[in-house]
């Protein structure tokens, strides 16, 4: 019986397909005790981890563009495509509270937003990489993770709501 | 306990995110007969179902452009566009089998090249329906072709599939052709 688990474990790197449908044979046979759990537990919990990481990432993009809308908007001509970002972001964030409120809870902790920032100003500097004209005029050289504050200047409200063009 | 299950398939529905961590926390526990398997079972059988959906999707854009090559090619500047998706399609097949070397054997049953064959029809319909290629299906069909303009069971083995590459063919043959 352990053998068999091993070589399903085995399974799970070599032929992913066929690892799926073993273990759901086993499952139906309610042969519990044969499953491989290590490798199964973790794919159900990344069904839910998928979903946090999406939230997580539409926030982000929120976030990078508030922030450049406040700090680095030049001219009334810059800015439509960020506000599109932030509408399409928060349009998406909607309909993923929708079908998981539970998620809406956990998007609040501190957490999560402090991971979304994080994102943001790895996206912020990537953005600063091609404007070299404003990087320079800003901070006279490619901005760092230091340029930028290390927690979340945003609460979820704000991600949600704010609409710095009003 | 039944009403905790019941109560925990609605939880399916209504927050898919809290209805994983719940399975997952009685899993843990060993209390296998409070999880909901319908759901689950179904979602673990789609872990599968998604890389086989995208092997059959892959045939079919590599059957597409096989068949628009061998029927509807016109001249040597049309095509080039449809080796790449070939090519490219073929590589991500590839890979997904290097991944699932069981998704080979189900990917050559006759359904699956069937199932594959079904949607290239229909893009070819799609693309018969495209405004620069109006012209096209007049000229072979005499209006926008339908399903029955087309083989009923897939023309290709599994073999053609992966390998056949028809641009071959052609620089055979022209080298073929015997010099004045």
């Amino acid at each position: 019986m352990e053998l068999k688990t091993k070589s399903l474990k085995e399974l799970y790197e070599k032929d992913f397909y066929l690892w799926v449908l073993e273990n759901l044979k086993l499952l139906k046979n309610k042969e519990y005790e044969l499953v491989d759990w290590e490798n199964l537990l973790e794919e159900i919990e990344y069904m839910a981890r998928k979903e946090l990481r999406s939230v997580i990432s539409l926030m982000a993009v929120i976030m990078e563009h508030l922030y450049k809308w406040e700090n680095y908007r030049e001219s009334a001509y810059m800015g439509s495509g960020w506000k599109k970002s932030i509408l399409n972001a928060r349009k998406e964030l909607i309909d993923l509270f929708d079908e998981m409120p539970s998620l809406k809870r956990i998007a609040q902790e501190k957490e999560s937003l402090n991971k979304a920032w994080r994102r943001a100003v790895n996206s912020l500097i990537t953005w600063f990489k091609e404007e070299e004209d404003l990087a320079q005029k800003y901070f006279g050289r490619f901005p760092t993770e230091e340029d930028f504050p290390k927690e979340c200047p945003y609460t979820f409200e704000q991600i949600m709501e704010y609409e710095p063009w009003i | 306990m039944e009403l905790k299950t019941k109560s925990l398939k609605e939880l399916y529905e209504k927050d898919f995110y809290l209805w994983v961590q719940e399975n997952l926390k009685l899993l843990k526990n060993k209390e296998f007969e409070l999880v909901d398997w319908e759901n689950l079972l179904e979602e673990i059988e789609d872990m599968a179902k998604r890389h086989f959906e995208s092997v059959i999707s892959y045939m079919a854009v590599i059957m597409e452009h096989l068949y628009k090559w061998e029927k509807f090619r016109e001249n040597e500047y049309m095509g080039s566009h449809w080796k790449k998706s070939i090519n490219t399609a073929r590589m991500q097949i590839a890979d997904l089998f290097d991944d699932n070397p069981s998704l080979r054997r189900v990917a050559q049953e006759k359904d699956s090249l069937n199932k594959a064959w079904k949607r290239a029809v229909r893009r070819l319909i799609v693309w018969f329906d495209e405004d620069e290629n109006k012209n096209l299906a007049k000229k072979y069909f005499g209006r926008l072709p339908t399903e029955e303009d087309f083989p009923k069971d897939c023309p290709y083995t599994f073999e053609q599939v992966m390998e056949y590459k028809p641009w071959l063919e052609e620089i055979r043959e022209n080298t073929e052709t015997p010099q004045p």
